[in-house]
């Protein structure tokens, strides 16, 4: 079978061999050499090994094939994901700083599981039973120390993220007499893809809780209501009603809250921008991004954005972003 | 849904606030099962009186725009884009007809004729 041929750029092609490399040839090799010196350290190994720790030493016990094979599957997965994500590159052929935060992750899991897993078991070489294992937070620590060090190598291996920069289409007032009334309405939801993803990430949290609460129910309250507050956000940002008017732009989530009114007064300008959530803010929400630039991040494409008179940036992705902009520099006109 | 109405014009105000809903909904920035402003929240926004927008309601919905539902307020009917493909038709005969230097006047006399 061939495949089509495509047509990379030379700037994509050795990224992509950076990205295979840091992203999961290094994080596997690291894992694979782990799980190598853990298998040879067997034959010492009590039988059932500890794997997890409580505050009185260990509590959960299982083989020292499940303790081998977690990083190894974990990293596989990760790096595999980490690869296919940033496989496109950025528009330019470089990388979204979101995908080196990926790959360098890549190299952060596979160095804290097998440090940790290593660790965990070089302790317990030549005990007679897992029970008397001692304590293991040094090693978390010296783990997670390694792993951020080796992590941030990596970041500093890859090229300097490339921003998004994009061409903002000025709006133009509706011509008409002076007398001319402008009403603006509709509602904006987050894109499909991205909730599917919210839905199924709150789910497993909701399920995380509930397993919480029913065997340690004693702890629930902390995690239980971190839980609430992640879910409420995440409801909150689902679907918002954008309303411009004489009175300004509002934007109001449909639970109510949050929400934010621009008056006519505040603007600058107004302009048709197209919005990449991932490159230019990071990802969906209510999002800051750097240079004075916040909005509602929804979907990938259109948005209105709003320069303010202290020349700070509101945008909101929507359908008919085009319809919203005129609106709003009508209004803003007076 | 962009609406706009200018008090200043000769055209009644609800006549023109159902032709920015009417134009609103042909050119699909709103579509079926979607949910209008109230009229109160309407009238207020652009300042103008609440049974003129329920005029201009009550003519969308007569001719099959819009739904009224009482404590739901108006939503975009699925019959909305029924007249979709006689707007594509009538953008095709005025294309000719700008084409053929034909007035809008003549067009429609034309038009009239063929109708009866």
């Amino acid at each position: 079978m061939t495949l089509p041929a495509e047509n990379v750029s030379p700037r994509l092609t050795s990224n992509r061999r950076l990205i295979v490399v840091i992203g999961v040839v290094i994080p596997l090799l690291i894992t694979l050499v782990g799980s190598f010196v853990m298998a040879l350290w067997t034959p010492e190994l009590p039988n059932p090994v500890a794997s997890h720790w409580g505050v009185n030493g260990p509590d959960g016990f299982t083989t020292v094939g499940g303790v081998i094979a977690l990083p190894l599957l974990i990293t596989l997965a990760f790096a595999a994901f980490a690869a296919i994500v940033s496989w496109k590159g950025a528009p330019q052929g470089g990388l979204l700083w979101a995908h080196k935060i990926l790959i360098a992750t890549s190299v952060f899991l596979a160095v804290l599981l097998t440090v940790v897993s290593s660790g965990s078991l070089a302790i317990q070489r030549g005990l007679e039973s897992a029970e008397s294992a001692g304590d293991i937070g040094g090693i978390m620590v010296a783990a997670f120390v390694i792993a951020a060090l080796l992590a941030l190598f990596a970041w500093l291996m890859l090229p300097a993220a490339e921003l998004i920069t994009s061409s903002a289409v000025a709006a133009e007032p509706i011509e008409g007499s002076d007398a001319q009334r402008v009403h603006f309405s509709t509602s904006t939801r987050l894109g499909p893809g991205v909730v599917v993803i919210a839905v199924a990430a709150l789910v497993a949290l909701g399920l995380a809780l509930a397993i919480q609460a029913f065997t340690n129910p004693a702890e629930l309250l902390l995690p239980a209501s971190i839980g609430i507050i992640v879910i409420a956000l995440a409801v909150s940002t689902l679907s918002w009603r954008v309303t411009i008017d004489r009175r300004g732009l509002r934007v109001r989530s449909a639970m109510g809250w949050p929400r934010t009114t621009i008056a006519p007064d505040q603007v600058q300008s107004v302009a048709v921008v197209d919005v990449n959530p991932i490159g230019e803010f990071g990802g969906y929400g209510w999002r800051w991004a750097p240079g004075g630039r916040s909005g509602i991040v929804l979907s990938k494409g259109e948005a209105v954005e709003v320069t303010r008179t202290n020349g700070k940036k509101f945008l909101v992705t929507m359908h008919d972003a085009k319809g919203a902009a005129v609106a709003l520099a009508t209004v803003a006109k007076k | 849904m962009l609406v706009r109405v200018d008090p200043a014009s000769e055209t009644p105000l609800f006549e023109q606030l159902a032709s920015s809903i009417r134009q609103s909904v042909i050119d699909k920035s709103v579509t079926a099962g979607e949910r209008l402003p109230s009229a109160r929240e309407l009238a207020s926004s652009l300042g103008i009186n609440m049974h003129t927008v329920l005029r201009a309601y009550q003519e969308l919905r007569d001719e099959g725009f819009i739904e009224l539902r009482r404590g739901r307020g108006a939503i975009v009917s699925a019959t909305a884009h029924r007249y979709d493909s006689l707007a594509d038709g009538i953008e095709a005969i005025v294309a000719e007809a700008r084409a053929q230097d034909v007035s809008l006047a003549l067009l429609t006399a034309l038009i009239r004729e063929e109708y009866k």
